[in-house]
């Protein structure tokens, strides 16, 4: 009996969930998403992947973070860009992203398109009509801040083509509709075998809100090409276990040593 | 039937006037094209001041120089005298539907049953004379019943201005040079060593052993200008504007009538466009009103299109600026900026694919909204200097063709201008130990650099900026630079540039 659960529970559990993601809004077409490649991370994350056709809210107020930020989820886009699906457009407004960076994390910049908006208004508005373009790989927006009735616009746009959008926001104040959230701050650098001088970015990731997932935090390199997480040495705990709940999670002592 | 009349128009210094017309200043200049040909450089048409001072066509340049140190040369554009030629010809549809071009240096126009229009041949004649000059151009003018004789007249005629009355062309070409029938150089050559130097000479000869000595071409060409053979000219045909009218029997003033007016004109210029296979740039459409007011909006696209679809969706952001008023009864869709487009571009650009938008449609909209300034792609430009390394087009069929990007680790976001920063370095040419930026305390605990950005000397001197990779004890990471070498009993200025990821 015990077996007769366990074969046709999960199909079962699998369907109920596919249910209720139905009904909070996912496009359940939409496959799931991209794995980051961090086994960690990926569990808290609806459907084990980084959602795609979905909005993805990134907290930058400061410089730092918002550099920070967008290394991030370029580390993230390349692995969209792998999948050949097309180009790529970039709002900005204010705070300028710089071309030749973008090559580290193996986009090329030719394949971008490049949008200057004036007013937060304008650079939501451009966000909605570059979502609703599904030759695209993904959009990201740079922003102020966006309310709730915006970015909810913004979720169907994308669940609608199955774009993904990131929004990068300045000052964040309201409560939004995306399905993620996340900060990221900038974290020391990992440089392989002690060649001295900044090394590989890492970043302290904080997934604070998912729809339908976990939140979490995690360090993370952006190494050769991929992300991985930072197995905290001195606590020994190697694979999927680096998962932490965010009370117990001692990232700086850990990397003190 | 009416007998068939023909003016010709000679313009002996075309190029030259056209300088003096586009800058006035070169009237009293003395200045020359000069063209190259097989490593030599000659004067091919001197201005007028040059003429003076006795530089001639065919001169080279270096003699030219020293006959007149002052000469000032512009190169001679190929097809420049067809194209002011053309432009000329679409002028001349005031006088005749019938413009001829005859490269190169004239035009021939066919004013048969024009000339009464204003008053004769004579004041024709006088009027075209009048008109040329005033644009500054030298202008002799003849008028015959072939095209031939007028075309002989008007550049060898002895007197600037004729009109050979019907019929009288036999004896009016006469007394001219056989060179005046139109004839290859070689041909005028044998003809003047035979001591065969005027026209009428060879009127008088048989004509069979003139063809059997000189070919066919001398026959015919003579028989053209007698007005015994025909001559078939081919006539410019103005360019046609991209231009759809929508006149209305009753006023619109709702939105939907002003769609559905746009809808038709679009489609009947879409059409039109790929019959021709073009595609537009810019559109533009004026509404007029009933009470005599027009206002006009317009869209650009970054590629040629032809898709009725994506013009109406392009327009639909901007026809809120349009005001009805008390009702629009003309609308007016002009194309002025078309260009070539090809089969394969129209199905790429087209949005049949399941209803898929393309990123050029994408960025014709945002662009239509934004501006097209502020839509674009960005490219390296060569240059090491960071805020000039990236260039922007607003074109997707512009390509990085020779720069490369930048090798080294660059930061993701730079700073528009570079901040200035407080910063200690324990030895001159070493990273920063600690730095402070708006008040802010960083100590640095990484650094990486040196890379030594030198300025461009051709475009303005300054010192040297020593960029350094530094990581701070949170893990944030800039790119700062020491403006200048490290001068004894001067403080550095240290300045922040960058974020890294």
């Amino acid at each position: 009996m015990s077996q007769g659960i366990s074969s046709s529970g999960t199909a079962d559990l699998n369907a109920l969930r596919h249910r209720i993601r139905r009904l909070e809004g996912f496009r359940s077409e939409a496959g799931g998403g991209i794995p980051s490649g961090i086994e960690a991370l990926d569990a808290c994350l609806p459907g084990g992947a980084v959602p795609t056709g979905a909005i993805h809210e990134f907290l930058g107020e400061r410089p730092e973070d918002a550099a920070a930020a967008s290394g991030f989820f370029c580390a993230l886009l390349s692995r969209f860009e792998k999948k050949g699906k097309g180009s790529l457009v970039w709002i900005t407004r204010g705070r300028g992203i710089y071309a030749p960076g973008l090559l580290a994390y193996g986009i090329c910049p030719d394949d971008v398109l490049f949008v200057r908006a004036g007013s937060d208004r304008e650079a939501l508005w451009a966000f909605e009509e570059s979502l609703r373009c599904s030759s695209l790989a993904a959009v990201v927006c740079e922003a102020g801040d966006a309310d709730l009735t915006a970015t909810r616009r913004l979720q169907l746009a994308a669940g609608k083509s199955g774009v993904t959008g990131f929004f990068l926001c300045h000052a964040p104040r309201n409560a939004t509709a995306s399905q993620t959230r996340w900060r990221i701050r900038p974290a020391e650098s990992l440089s392989p075998d002690g060649v001295p001088g900044p090394g590989d970015p890492c970043w302290r990731v904080e997934l604070l809100r998912a729809r339908g997932g976990r939140s979490g935090e995690w360090r993370v390199v952006w190494r050769n090409g991929r992300l991985s997480a930072i197995v905290p040495v001195q606590t020994g705990i190697r694979g999927p276990q680096v998962l932490t709940p965010r009370s117990a999670f001692v990232p700086e002592l850990a990397m003190a040593g | 039937m009416f007998p068939r009349r023909f003016a010709s128009l000679y313009f002996p210094n075309l190029l030259t006037d056209w300088l003096v017309r586009r800058d006035p200043a070169l009237a009293e200049k003395p200045f020359a094209i000069c063209r190259t040909a097989r490593g030599r450089r000659f004067v091919f048409a001197p201005g007028r001041c040059a003429l003076e001072s006795g530089v001639l066509p065919g001169m080279s340049v270096a003699d030219a120089r020293a006959l007149e140190p002052e000469l000032e040369l512009f190169a001679y554009e190929e097809d420049r005298a067809d194209k002011l030629l053309a432009s000329m010809a679409d002028w001349s549809i005031r006088y005749t539907p019938l413009v001829s071009l005859s490269p190169p240096d004239g035009l021939v126009f066919d004013i048969t049953g024009c000339a009464h229009l204003l008053g004769g041949e004579w004041p024709m004649l006088q009027d075209i004379r009048a008109r040329f000059g005033r644009f500054g151009y030298d202008i002799r003018v003849a008028m015959a019943d072939t095209p031939g004789a007028a075309w002989a007249f008007s550049r060898y005629g002895r007197r600037g201005d004729a009109i050979i009355p019907p019929g009288g062309q036999k004896d009016a070409i006469g007394p001219l040079p056989a060179a005046a029938l139109r004839l290859d150089e070689d041909v005028v050559l044998r003809l003047n060593r035979l001591g065969l130097k005027s026209i009428r000479q060879l009127i008088g000869l048989p004509r069979a052993s003139l063809t059997r000595r000189f070919g066919r071409e001398l026959c015919r060409r003579l028989d053209q200008a007698l007005g015994e053979a025909g001559e078939s000219l081919l006539f410019h045909r103005p360019e046609e504007p991209y231009m759809e009218r929508l006149p209305c029997l009753e006023p619109v003033i709702h939105r939907a009538g002003i769609d559905v007016a746009l809808q038709d004109l679009a489609r009947r210029l879409c059409q039109r466009l790929s019959r021709e296979k073009r595609g537009l740039r810019r559109a533009c459409l004026a509404v007029h009103r009933v009470d005599g007011r027009s206002q006009s909006v317009e869209i650009g696209t970054g590629r040629p299109t032809r898709s009725e679809a994506h013009i109406l969706r392009l327009f639909s952001e901007k026809l809120g600026q349009i005001a009805p008023g008390f009702g629009i009864e003309l609308f007016v869709l002009t194309a002025p900026h078309t260009e070539e487009m090809t089969a394969e571009q129209d199905g790429f650009l087209e949005s049949g694919h399941g209803g898929k938008d393309t990123l050029p449609e994408l960025a014709d909209r945002l662009a239509t909204r934004l501006g097209r300034s502020n839509v674009y792609r960005l490219l390296p430009r060569e240059s090491h200097i960071p805020e000039r390394a990236v260039r922007r087009t607003s074109s997707f069929d512009d390509t990085a063709c020779c720069a490369p990007w930048p090798a080294n680790p660059r930061p993701l976001h730079l700073l528009r201008r570079p901040e200035p920063i407080e910063a200690t370095a324990p030895v001159p040419d070493y990273p920063p130990m600690l730095f402070r930026h708006k008040g802010a305390l960083h100590r640095v605990r990484r650094a990486d650099g040196p890379e030594r950005i030198e300025p461009e000397w051709w475009r303005f001197r300054g010192p040297a900026r020593d960029y350094f990779r530094v990581e701070d004890e949170s893990g944030q990471r800039y790119w700062v630079y020491r403006s200048g070498a490290y001068r004894p009993g001067e403080s550095a200025n240290w300045f922040l540039h960058g974020y890294f990821s």
